[in-house]
């Protein structure tokens, strides 16, 4: 679904942030119950997918968006719109279940299809070998990993996979924030940390 | 029964499927243990329930797959959604031991650990015993050593960690191993070299400059 807020002049100086989410479980509706309220008030402007309405290809790392279509897909789907989503906006929240320390398969499938947002060549960067961004201006990437009854090692697992993604991906800042939801409480967290706000 | 499991999205043309042909040479060479998951997860039950039990009922299961923005690639991570639920569904007794290989283009085979992590975590959630976790820098490199025989120096590093899962095949340790690096032997600036050029190569065959490869096609406002 999407939802577009409107642009007001207190707003200016938001950012324009776009939530991604899987949430097919009582605790992920309920905490997109309270994301979407906040997404919208403290965004100049917002958008909210959920992944679960419309299914997209899977990457088949056949390279076209490096080496046929730079920056493009070749899948044309709804990835597409995922893809330029992340790229205009400032900050990109994905909402997914923490599943085994990593994200789930519908919420991946936007990271596997963003890798056109980089370029093909090698560059060194602390001390690993990564991809550099193809755009000046990067995303802030917001992993939110949502389960209960998690154990400290998933937790831990998910935290170093965001921020490798973080490294990867080149986003800003450097480290990755990422957020642990076991109940919609912990969202204060979060709310207090992104702000209203920016 | 021992399936390897192709866990890439290149299918037949993927590094994955290198490796694992070169490791079920070493093994134990049996045409059908050979398993590539679809990219598509079939509609029909049966078709789809037809590969979990493949998986489910050997006795090793051993999966290969390319590293995707530092974890499995989002269909793997489909098809492992569907092994939990199967066997949470059929209360399957059967457990057999996980082995992953994961491979990434860049020359530190370290930038895979975490996936293999999650490979472990997986193993752990769904009462599977854990085998061990190789990591494959220079996945490119290896590709393009698809002819050369393990015995080679420039093999030395991957039939080691070929002999770690032989050995824990045949005498399982209870935890399961640490994980292990099995890249080729080739200098890091010549992997990144050759993949460089490939890059140009294959824009060029698409009528591609160079310069065309640094588009950047969606506006950033």
């Amino acid at each position: 679904m999407l939802t577009l807020s409107t642009l007001s002049p207190n707003r200016e100086d938001k950012m324009r942030q776009v939530l991604f989410h899987d949430t097919r479980d009582e605790l992920g509706r309920a905490l997109l119950e309270e994301l979407k309220p906040w997404l919208e008030k403290s965004s100049r402007e917002s958008a909210c997918y959920d992944l679960n309405a419309e299914e997209i290809a899977p990457c088949w790392g056949c390279f076209s968006c490096w080496i046929k279509t730079p920056g493009q897909c070749i899948h044309r789907d709804k990835g597409e719109l995922y893809l330029k989503e992340q790229i205009r906006s400032d900050r990109v929240l994905l909402l997914s279940p923490l599943t085994w320390g990593g994200f789930s398969a519908a919420a991946k499938v936007v990271l596997d299809r963003s890798i056109g947002t980089l370029l093909p060549f090698f560059e060194r960067r602390k001390g690993e070998t990564h991809h550099p961004p193809r755009y000046e201006r990067r995303s802030e990437l917001i992993s939110l990993g949502y389960g209960e009854n998690l154990t400290e090692r998933e937790k831990d697992l998910f935290r170093k996979n965001s921020r490798n993604i973080n490294d990867n991906i080149k986003r800003e800042p450097e480290e990755g924030p990422c957020f642990i939801l076991e109940s919609t409480r912990d969202l204060d967290s979060l709310k207090k940390r992104l702000g209203g706000l920016s | 029964m021992n399936p390897y499991v192709c866990a890439s999205p290149r299918l037949e043309k993927s590094t994955s499927l290198v490796i694992l042909n070169d490791l079920r040479r070493f093994i134990d060479d049996r045409e059908e243990d050979r398993l590539i998951l679809p990219l598509r997860v079939p509609e029909a039950v049966e078709e789809r329930e037809k590969i979990l039990e493949r998986m489910n009922s050997a006795e090793n299961v051993i999966v290969a797959f390319p590293l995707y923005v530092d974890s499995w690639p989002s269909h793997l991570i489909q098809w492992m959604e569907l092994w939990s639920r199967f066997r949470g569904a059929e209360k399957k007794t059967a457990s057999p031991r996980l082995f992953m290989i994961a491979n990434s283009g860049f020359p530190e085979s370290e930038q895979n650990r975490e996936a293999l992590e999650i490979g472990r975590l997986f193993a752990e959630k769904n009462g599977l015993p854990w085998g061990l976790g190789i990591a494959v820098g220079m996945g490119g490199s290896y590709r393009g050593m698809a002819k050369v025989p393990l015995e080679s120096p420039l093999k030395k590093r991957v039939s080691q960690a070929f002999h770690g899962i032989r050995e824990e095949m045949s005498q399982p340790s209870p935890e399961g191993r640490e994980m292990m690096a099995g890249e080729v032997a080739f200098p890091r600036w010549l992997n990144n070299f050759l993949g460089t050029r490939g890059w140009y190569r294959g824009a060029k065959k698409n009528g591609l400059r160079r310069k065309d490869l640094y588009a950047r096609p969606y506006p950033t406002r």
